[in-house]
């Protein structure tokens, strides 16, 4: 294989265009079949990413491409660079690796915002806001929940 | 629906497709789902769908819990919960400290599992007393409570002179178990006859779903006489086992909760009865990570500081495999009681009266004792930790 066959041309939706290992470019389902069906060059649009949010997706497949198939000692230091990579994210720019991972099709970076999203949403003040809506019960259809539900609030 | 999307709150312009949300709340604790059905009208709907609840108990990081019946000065039953420890002694802070219990929302009266242990089955309990006739199943998590019709227990075919024989049969014990591909709750009653005639024996089946539930008969006929030296059930990938008395062996009886039908497991002759020194109570079936396991806290021809794990390896020829092992340091054998194994592969102890768990990990051969705190009556001493159990799974469904 020749030293361009190995790299890939990932470009954005804003026309940001990034060059990658083939390697790192494939741990996105979408992209592997893009390549298996050879429906592309080597330069793959990406219709749906914005370049900043690409290029966070581009560190998370980087890394995992090092490390992925070395020891257990790894998969720690793999975990705790997870934990970093999710911590300080804001709620849109997560929101928007979601629907990146989900339209890459990256199985464990789904699983990594998903579960980021999950952490952050424990009171209902942070589901409205992050799911932004609305209450539409009726006074005494939400009492009526509220009652039903009244252990969840006891803390 | 109601998702609005907006770009002022979020910056963003595309929703969350639903089942990505369903995603990422299957995700949350028990709690965090009951407050977020009172968001909205289809968060409630969405939350309380069987896919979304079947996939909470498959998803949920809470997972897996530690479960506690504790019974408070009001003789009420608390349940408390509390992360379950993973390889307990790695972790050197964890040695010899706490873990905070919480206290579900519900309490349930006086139906102590007494005398026979309950098992918790896929997130939920069932209460029964020998000499209460309401039995009742509850989900700790929702603390929604279910009891149990009736069964019906007179034989309607019979001619009338035998019918007057004082209803000769009698329910044993009633057993919970769920089948995972079903996805079904059944609990399975035993009953027991006075009388020689087969045709009395009929044991009845309950299936837990909603409208109405019927107590149906199993076709299947056997004579059942219950096991003093197995203390309880357990049910493990749709199949729940118990012990039942053959003459002087013990055999265990399976009952498939998918087919409603039951087969029979011969055990080794050191579970029978042999002459009159059986201990009472002394076998506890368990799970041994995905296979029925037996702990033997008497064995026989061994000293009181041995415990023996039967594993059954090939459930077709009977075979089960012996484990003998010596118990390591407890505070107090008198009191401690064998929980179960947790799906790691640690052997879970409790000490009842002193709210301490002990993890012991079979090749390590190390045992860590974990103190439970956030029990709300145990500073008074009111408390009694009645059961506990492993791997407990908040179920979020409601029966």
């Amino acid at each position: 294989m020749s030293k361009s066959e190995k790299k890939i041309v990932l470009k954005s939706l804003d026309n940001e265009a990034f060059e990658v290992e083939k390697a790192v470019a494939l741990q996105s389902q979408t992209i592997w079949v893009m390549c298996e069906d050879k429906c592309v060059g080597n330069e793959i649009p990406l219709e749906n990413v914005t370049g900043q949010i690409l290029a966070k997706v581009i560190d998370y497949c980087k890394k995992h491409a090092v490390v992925d198939g070395d020891g257990d000692e790894s998969s720690e230091e793999l975990k705790n660079w997870d934990t970093e990579f999710t911590k300080n994210m804001d709620q849109s720019t997560l929101f928007n690796m979601i629907l990146a991972a989900n339209y890459l099709n990256i199985k464990s970076l789904l699983n990594l915002t998903c579960q980021a999203v999950a952490d952050k949403t424990k009171t209902i003040d942070e589901f409205h806001t992050f799911l932004n809506i609305e209450n539409n019960f009726t006074p005494e259809e939400e009492a009526q929940i509220c009652q039903e539900n009244l252990w969840a609030f006891d803390d | 629906m109601k998702l609005r999307s907006s770009k002022s709150a979020r910056g963003y312009s595309d929703p969350i497709p639903v089942d990505l949300l369903i995603d990422i709340f299957s995700r949350v604790s028990g709690k965090s789902v009951a407050r977020f059905r009172c968001v909205s009208k289809f968060w409630a709907s969405i939350l309380r769908r069987p896919d979304f609840t079947d996939l909470f108990l498959t998803k949920s990081t809470t997972r897996p819990r530690l479960l506690f019946a504790s019974l408070e000065a009001n003789a009420k039953i608390f349940f408390y919960s509390s992360p379950q420890p993973q390889n307990p002694d790695e972790n050197s802070c964890q040695k010899n400290s706490g873990l905070v219990a919480t206290r579900y929302y519900k309490s349930f009266p006086e139906y102590v599992p007494s005398s026979y242990r309950t098992q918790q089955v896929c997130g939920l309990v069932f209460l029964q007393k020998w000499n209460r006739k309401v039995r009742v199943i509850c989900n700790p998590a929702t603390g929604q409570f279910l009891t149990l019709p009736k069964v019906l227990l007179k034989e309607k075919n019979l001619p009338k002179e035998k019918a007057k024989i004082s209803n000769p049969t009698k329910i044993t014990i009633m057993y919970l178990g769920y089948d995972p591909i079903g996805k079904q709750f059944k609990v399975l009653c035993m009953t027991m006859t006075s009388s020689c005639d087969e045709r009395l024996n009929t044991h009845q089946v309950l299936t837990l779903e909603t409208g109405k539930r019927l107590w149906k008969r199993i076709e299947q006929r056997f004579r059942f006489i219950g096991n003093k030296r197995m203390c309880n059930e357990v049910c493990i990938n749709g199949v729940l086992y118990f012990g039942a008395r053959l003459g002087r062996s013990s055999v265990i009886v399976s009952f498939d909760i998918r087919s409603e039908k039951f087969g029979f497991i011969n055990t080794n002759e050191d579970l029978g009865y042999w002459g009159s020194s059986y201990v009472k109570w002394s076998l506890t079936l368990f799970n041994y990570k995905g296979k029925l396991g037996i702990h033997d806290r008497k064995p026989r021809f061994l000293s009181e500081d041995h415990f023996v794990l039967w594993v059954l390896e090939d459930v077709g020829n009977h075979k089960w495999s012996k484990h003998v092992y010596v118990l390591p340091p407890l505070d107090n054998r008198y009191w401690i009681s064998f929980v179960g194994m947790t799906s790691t592969g640690d052997i879970v102890w409790s000490y009842y009266k002193k709210n301490y768990v002990y993890f012991y990990n079979l090749e390590r051969k190390t045992v860590t004792r974990v103190s439970i705190q956030g029990f709300e009556d145990s500073a008074h001493d009111h408390h009694v930790l009645v059961d506990t159990f492993v791997d407990y799974v908040e179920n979020m469904k409601f029966m």
